[in-house]
């Protein structure tokens, strides 16, 4: 070899030194920028993932109207396969965890749950439809309202969550005070505080939820009434009648649709 | 430097002067636009389909356009057309030269071809904004070098054919280096480092693979790609296909011929 030759084979391999650091110093780069590359298998796609999720998606849609009505454990199975390998392709296709869930909700609220999980950690979860199903689904399938709570209040919170979000999030917290209708009472009427002005409906049904609680808290209390002979607990069961009475009357006196809309009247 | 020059062109040329080729780019055209047809299917994705595909596309017009220097440095070798340039004043090095930057150029102006095409569709159905497609463009024209100069080492010590599948193999797998990063996360201190600085040899073709991240950004509220990382991944290319092609040359001056 020719000492020309030897040193090009030097600045070959002080070349590959330096790629080999700038390529792991990128790489570390690239995962800030796009946490899913190191928290999602590696496919072996040529780099055309994100397409192929476009066409599996579309065959999926098919296979999915060929199989209606089977709910066997089997097709969960696969719907849960199938949609995890798509979402492979592409992390943050949230219409895929959101379909896939739906699909799987009523049978295997587990498997409905995990891909649910899976989108949290892959970074979709900033998408208002991935913690509110996620927080729907806990409500469904353990009941841990605490966490649920969590879920559908950081989906109220993100850009474009609908209304109906924070609704479910305020009737999460009210299960959750079930034991204590003043303090649900409260908490509805805490709720109906935030509330814009155009958002009569949400308004509406949370007055109807504080009626409701209220009405059904004096019936409690007119029926422990009837069978109580203690006179202390007849005293307190009193006081808690007329604090009741009092929120509902607060309530009845309160506006229920924006004074400035042309509805109000 | 003039002989350099006389090669990339003739070697351009002889690429470009293929009037189907240019046929079938504009055919590739008519397929992107075509997918903005497939709203009712996609239930309501041909916008993210139509950028998906666009982008799929141009890269798969890069590495097409490249595989060709695989093929043709052993082609010419084999028919004895590079014996008789290089009988001329014509050292090896500038012979592989001339080649590597012809086809680099004939690369990129395809790649300039169907994005251009692609950024016309882009801005007649206002599925997103064309300057939106530059980043994931640049990437793919890095990649492109990167894997001309990979051809350029294939083509000059292997034949035709297993130097195209070599390529071709670096294309398709070059995207998925990462594997062996995340298994370098996964281990101990020095095995963390053999397979990093493993990683690191690689052609990493992912790193300049921003297509999937830009359309996440279009359409599903990613964090976009900042123009500094463009910048650095560029210049790993860079750094990547000069190092590589200098291999090549190395190569190619010890070859019997």
């Amino acid at each position: 070899m020719k000492s020309g030759s030897l040193g090009l084979l030097a600045l070959v391999i002080a070349g590959l030194a330096v790629c080999s650091y700038c390529a792991n110093t990128i790489y570390d780069n690239k995962v800030t920028i796009v946490p899913s590359e190191q928290t999602m298998p590696t496919m072996f796609y040529a780099g055309m993932d994100k397409f192929l999720s476009n066409v599996s998606w579309m065959t999926l849609i098919q296979w999915e109207a060929e199989h209606t009505g089977r709910s066997d454990d089997a097709q969960m199975q696969a719907i849960s396969q199938k949609f995890n390998a798509l979402t492979n392709l592409d992390p943050r296709f949230v219409d895929a965890y959101i379909d896939g869930a739906l699909s799987l909700r009523a049978q295997r609220a587990d498997l409905a749950k995990q891909l649910l999980d899976k989108a949290e950690a892959a970074g979709a979860g900033d998408d208002w439809r991935v913690p509110f199903y996620s927080g729907m689904l806990t409500l469904q399938q353990d009941g841990d309202l605490h966490k649920a709570i969590g879920e559908l209040n950081r989906a109220r919170g993100l850009p474009n969550a609908p209304p109906y979000v924070a609704s479910e999030w305020m009737r999460a917290r009210a299960r959750e005070l079930a034991g204590d209708p003043i303090a649900v009472m409260d908490a509805w009427s805490g709720f109906i505080s935030t509330l814009r002005p155009d958002q009569t409906i949400q308004r509406r049904m949370a007055i109807g939820e504080i009626t409701d609680t209220g009405q059904q808290a004096l019936d409690d209390c007119d029926l422990q009434l009837k069978n109580e002979t203690d006179s202390k607990a007849r005293e307190q069961l009193l006081d808690k009648r007329t604090e009741l009475q009092k929120r509902m009357k607060d309530l009845s006196a309160a506006p229920t649709t924006n004074p400035s809309s042309p509805n109000a009247a | 430097m003039d002989n350099v020059l006389a090669i990339a062109g003739s070697t351009y040329a002889q690429h470009a002067k293929s009037k189907a080729l240019y046929l079938l780019w504009i055919l590739l055209i008519v397929l992107i636009t075509s997918a903005n047809r497939y709203d009712v299917l996609s239930i309501g994705r041909s916008k993210v389909l139509l950028v998906d595909l666009g982008l799929a596309l141009i890269s798969l017009v890069g590495a097409g356009s490249v595989l060709v220097l695989g093929f043709e440095v052993p082609r010419e070798l084999r028919q004895k057309v590079a014996e008789n340039l290089l009988s001329k004043p014509v050292g090896r090095d500038q012979y592989l030269t001339g080649k590597f930057l012809g086809t680099v150029l004939f690369a990129v102006c395809n790649i300039l071809f169907v994005a251009v095409g692609f950024a016309i569709v882009v801005l007649f159905t206002k599925d997103a904004e064309p300057q939106e497609l530059i980043i994931p463009t640049l990437g793919v024209i890095g990649m492109v070098l990167m894997l001309a100069a990979m051809g350029a080492l294939f083509g000059s010590f292997m034949g035709e054919v297993p130097a195209v599948i070599a390529t071709f193999l670096v294309f398709w797998f070059g995207h998925s280096t990462q594997v062996v990063a995340k298994m370098a996360d996964q281990t101990g201190s020095v095995a963390r480092a053999v397979l990093r600085t493993i990683y690191g040899i690689l052609p990493n073709l992912d790193l300049l693979n921003t297509r999937a991240a830009s359309s996440q950004t279009l359409f599903a509220g990613a964090a976009p790609i900042t123009a500094a990382y463009t910048i650095e991944s560029l210049g790993y290319a860079l750094l990547y296909t000069l190092v590589i092609f200098l291999a090549a040359l190395l190569v190619f001056r010890q070859r019997d011929l």
